[in-house]
């Protein structure tokens, strides 16, 4: 599903118009990312929390050259599904 | 450290602050969204929104594992979990702290040392490599003839009287090195041919595996000291020579012995009929030959110097003389012709060698990635990996050796004369491998 699908089918619950939808969605967005970048949880209660997370420095080793290169740490947004999500997902036909 | 928590509520107070609507139309359109989300994803679908990221269903496949509490073996169900990627904008503002870092290859000046310290090993002059070889062999070959001195004597027998027959082929400027080499040839030969239906030792299997590797470089030796033979006693012991070999092979053909015997003696017929190739061709071109042999020891002598081979006028003698060469030699009586057409092949390859490489035709041009060698560029194009010589020759003007080879660098990939690299041909492959040391050396 595409930014524009999902502005499509909020607009349709809502009932506003597209324009409107996209702008609040786009309102909401900031609101969040910026919220993340604070280092705040955010906590979206039946679907899951962002967070910011430090992943530490790592010694990487090149398989053809042998060459060790030490990666240095970053900071990722990671999503968390929640218990609810998960037990949802379960109920999915299994892989095909 | 404790982070502040929002959760969905606080989110939709700001959002009815920051858009100017009331809290319940927020509150609507976030859960609107998020139910959105929830069908989308349940429906296996992937959602994107723009400034935030992806969310997308991951399988994660079913597993074995062990119940902690019974010791059982259990199967973890495979399942749907919802997976994250941030966009590349939000990506790279939470990385804003760490965004000055880079990553650090942290033994780039060890790898160097490495690559030095490996060439310097290498760099030995060939002959003492054989000479380490031959006492190798020589050893090994002690060890198993303690093993088998009960079951083959007969084999004993043979190899003592080829040997015998051998040292009276040779009889004054033989050195120790070659007599020893000698030896061990004819004996390597019989442990290579007998058949497998016998005792099979562990220790003579794995010095069989061995020997064969090292086979390839006796072979060169072996052929040196053949010429020199030849070129030694010449005038006097030919005709001497080529009946003490026509009486043994009388001999061979009177014993009606066992199967390993008989392969034995085809061995000793197979030598005896090159010997005599070299004989019949010594009378009938004698001159021509002598030259050639002083060509080809000059070469020997120059060999650990060389740099690339080289026409000189030596050599264009000897293109000459080869090519009177070839008609005689098919004109004379031998009795082994398979024999016959590989020696002049292998004259031909020989020639080929000595000629001077120049290369105007190439196949590609490849740029060299991270962690490629000429090696592995040689095994992609021409099958075979000792070939990463002729790259290197074609590349001199970029190359100062053959270790510093650097990414980006624009390597052009010759077109190979078929005969001269011959995959299949252990002396196309052995000849690369001679050009090696040299190239590795410097």
């Amino acid at each position: 599903m595409k930014h524009k699908e999902l502005i499509a089918a909020i607009a349709d619950r809502t009932n506003r118009t597209q324009e409107d939808t996209g702008n609040l969605l786009q309102t909401a967005i900031d609101i969040l990312t910026s919220q993340i970048l604070e280092d705040s949880v955010i906590n979206l209660q039946g679907f899951g929390s962002f967070e910011l997370k430090r992943r530490k420095e790592r010694l990487s080793v090149h398989p053809a050259t042998q060459v060790r290169t030490v990666i240095p740490p970053k900071q990722t947004v990671n999503f968390r599904q929640s218990g609810v999500l998960k037990v949802k997902l379960k109920e999915i036909p299994s892989h095909e | 450290m404790s982070k502040l928590k929002i959760n969905t509520s606080d989110w939709i107070d700001l959002l009815a602050r920051q858009a100017d609507v009331s809290k319940k139309d927020a509150g609507d359109f976030i859960k609107a969204l998020l139910t959105v989300m929830e069908e989308a994803l349940l429906a296996k679908d992937s959602v994107r929104i723009k400034g935030l990221g992806t969310f997308r269903l991951q399988w994660n496949a079913p597993r074995k594992s062990v119940d902690v509490n019974t010791g059982e073996d259990i199967i973890i169900d495979g399942y749907y979990r919802v997976a994250f990627t941030p966009d590349a904008e939000l990506r790279d503002l939470a990385n804003e702290p760490y965004a000055h870092l880079e990553a650090v290859a942290i033994d780039e000046i060890e790898e160097g040392q490495k690559v030095k310290k490996e060439v310097d090993d290498s760099g030995e002059i060939p002959l003492k490599h054989f000479d380490e070889q031959v006492t190798e062999i020589k050893d090994i070959l002690s060890e198993i003839n303690a093993l088998n001195h009960t079951d083959d004597d007969t084999q004993q027998d043979s190899g003592k009287e080829n040997t015998e027959e051998s040292v009276a082929g040779e009889p004054a400027a033989e050195t120790v090195v070659d007599q020893v080499a000698d030896e061990s040839d004819d004996v390597i030969e019989q442990i290579v041919d007998k058949p497998a239906d016998k005792k099979p030792k562990e220790k003579r299997s794995k010095s069989k595996d061995r020997k064969k590797q090292k086979l390839r470089a006796e072979s060169m030796l072996k052929e040196s000291k053949s010429k020199k033979r030849e070129s030694s006693d010449r005038k006097g012991a030919s005709e001497k020579k080529s009946s003490v070999l026509s009486d043994f092979e009388e001999k061979a053909r009177k014993i009606p012995a066992s199967k390993s015997r008989r392969l034995d003696l085809i061995f000793i017929g197979v030598l005896a009929g090159g010997l005599l190739i070299y004989l019949a061709v010594d009378h009938k071109i004698f001159t021509t030959i002598s030259r050639y042999i002083e060509s080809y020891r000059i070469q020997r002598e120059l060999a650990p110097s060389f740099e690339k081979p080289t026409t000189s006028p030596e050599s264009q003698d000897f293109d000459a003389s080869q090519s009177d060469f070839g008609p005689d030699e098919s004109v004379s009586p031998v009795e082994d012709k398979s024999h016959d057409i590989g020696q002049s092949q292998a004259d031909d390859l020989e020639q080929l060698f000595n000629q001077a490489r120049s290369y105007h035709d190439f196949i590609a041009t490849e740029e060299v990635i991270p962690g490629s060698r000429l090696t592995r560029i040689a095994e992609r194009h021409y099958g075979v990996k000792e070939f990463w010589v002729y790259i290197y020759e074609a590349n001199r003007d970029i190359l100062e050796s053959p270790a510093k080879i650097e990414p980006g660098m624009l390597l052009k990939i010759p077109r190979l004369n078929p005969v001269l690299a011959d995959k299949d041909n252990p002396r196309c492959i052995e000849y690369a491998l001679k050009l090696q040391e040299e190239y590795l050396k410097d």
